[in-house]
């Protein structure tokens, strides 16, 4: 018979590829560019990867809202004027979005849903951020305690690691001082990530969390608060860049001029190379670790 | 990254046909093989620099058979590539019947049992590398190869043999 033994299973199963190939019409080079794309939403960039203009303005400089005196040539450095603020709502910070955001359903109580026309022009894009104060950091022991106490808390898993953590103090580099670390967290056989960047931003938290509403150039816009000491959060949808990876941030404004960024994603480096498909954080728990870093650490 | 980009080019060179076949082995079309296959090295590419030469290919191997795996996935990742692949036909040659009635044949095991049998009898991996390819026991390999077998034994048996 012929699936009795191994060689002759072989033998009748290598006929299905013993045929001539098709010419391939994939390139290394298209790899490589789609690579690269997923490279940058792992690691926390999908705002770089979604903002079209994010090649002419440079990653380093905006891709995470950080404050830049850095303009393309030809430019003028002085930060547009911020679009009018549509929301000031001031409310204590226990009642967070629980399923924000649908774009079909009305915002959580203590949370408005920001706007998604464009002041700017059809194509919903972020204006340039304008250099900032270059704060000093917070101490990077406190932030990764409080990042990952947080996690370990909110999510039940003991086993989040801090994957990697640095923290740039040098306050002469064009957009200052920017503490990262990114933790991951246990799912299933694999892992999801949250990665969390502090730096600082100029103009007062409403400019500034105005100027990042076309953070991802898809006009959906974001659900914001404002916490009684005038700390701006700023929650925006979940994107599908990638359909196993998804992926969800949140900024926060201090009125000191930090700002913490927080990013969730459903992948990680040290998992499987696929994503989750899920997201290692609900809204809610989101808005809750960017909140305990606003207030805990300020 | 440009270091990087040269290796990753000459990888992608040397193993992208091998892995279009084990992934047409799998599918039983050269377009789904080829997305599946783009999948792969996609995924493969952010990690380049973390995977050791001796292991590469066993990588590849489980990333490939996850993407074909995973088909809700495939088709969701089948609207980010790059460009349309069209099918594309073969050219007929005098093997084509058997060729054609055992890749039918081969199609008929449900897609897990398929996987082991590509893997095990198209790559020629042992039981050992197929059990670290999908992630689970040799047991579980073999079991799934003797369920695949029978499935195969079964359609090829109900079907009509050709008459010449």
């Amino acid at each position: 018979m012929m699936f009795d033994d191994e060689d002759k299973t072989r033998s009748a199963l290598h006929k299905i590829v013993d045929t001539p190939v098709p010419p391939a019409t994939t390139t290394a080079e298209q790899v490589i560019r789609s690579g690269r794309r997923r490279m940058l939403l792992q690691r926390g960039g999908a705002v770089a990867a979604a903002v079209a203009t994010l090649t002419v303005i440079g990653i380093g400089a905006t891709a995470f809202g950080g404050p830049s005196d850095v303009s393309p040539a030809g430019t003028s450095t002085t930060p547009p004027p911020p679009p009018p603020s549509t929301a000031s709502v001031i409310t204590p910070p226990t009642d967070l979005p629980t399923e924000f955001p649908d774009e079909n359903q009305p915002p959580p109580p203590g949370w408005t849903r920001m706007p998604a026309t464009d002041h700017d022009g059809p194509k919903c894009e972020s204006p340039l951020p304008g250099p900032g104060p270059h704060l000093a950091l917070p101490e990077r022991s406190e932030v990764e305690d409080l990042v990952l106490g947080t996690l370990r808390e909110l999510t039940g898993e003991e086993e989040v690691t801090l994957f990697e953590s640095s923290w740039d103090t040098d306050a002469d580099k064009p957009n200052g001082p920017i503490g990262r670390l990114t933790a991951e967290v246990p799912a299933d056989d694999n892992s999801e990530s949250v990665r969390v960047e502090v730096s600082s931003f100029a103009g007062t938290p409403v400019q500034a969390a105005d100027g990042d509403i076309h953070r991802h150039s898809n006009c959906v816009g974001p659900a914001r608060r404002v916490l009684e000491d005038g700390t701006v959060l700023q929650l925006y949808p979940p994107l599908a860049a990638l359909a196993d990876q998804p992926f969800q941030d949140v900024h926060a404004y201090l009125p000191s001029g930090r700002m913490y960024q927080v990013f969730a994603w459903g992948g990680s480096e040290t998992g499987q190379p696929w994503g989750t498909g899920k997201l290692p954080l609900t809204p809610v728990q989101l808005a809750e670790l960017v909140q305990r870093l606003a207030t805990d650490i300020g | 990254m440009r270091a990087r980009d040269q290796e990753f080019t000459e990888f992608f060179a040397a193993r992208f046909d091998g892995a279009r076949r084990i992934a047409f082995a799998m599918c039983g079309s050269w377009a789904d093989a080829e997305e599946i296959a783009q999948t792969a090295f996609v995924r493969i590419y952010p990690r380049w620099p973390k995977i050791r030469t001796g292991t590469v290919d066993a990588y590849l191997r489980t990333v490939l058979t996850r993407a074909f795996l995973d088909t809700r996935r495939r088709r969701n990742i089948r609207e980010q590539v790059f460009a349309e692949v069209p099918e594309r036909s073969v050219p007929p040659d005098h093997s084509s019947h058997d060729r054609l009635a055992m890749q039918a044949a081969l199609m008929s095991v449900p897609p897990r049992q398929r996987a082991v049998l590509v893997l095990r009898f198209v790559a020629d991996l042992s039981v050992e590398q197929v059990a670290e390819t999908l992630g689970c026991s040799t047991g579980t390999v073999k079991s799934q190869t003797a369920r695949g077998l029978a499935t195969l034994r079964a359609h090829v048996d109900s079907t009509p043999t050709r008459s010449n």
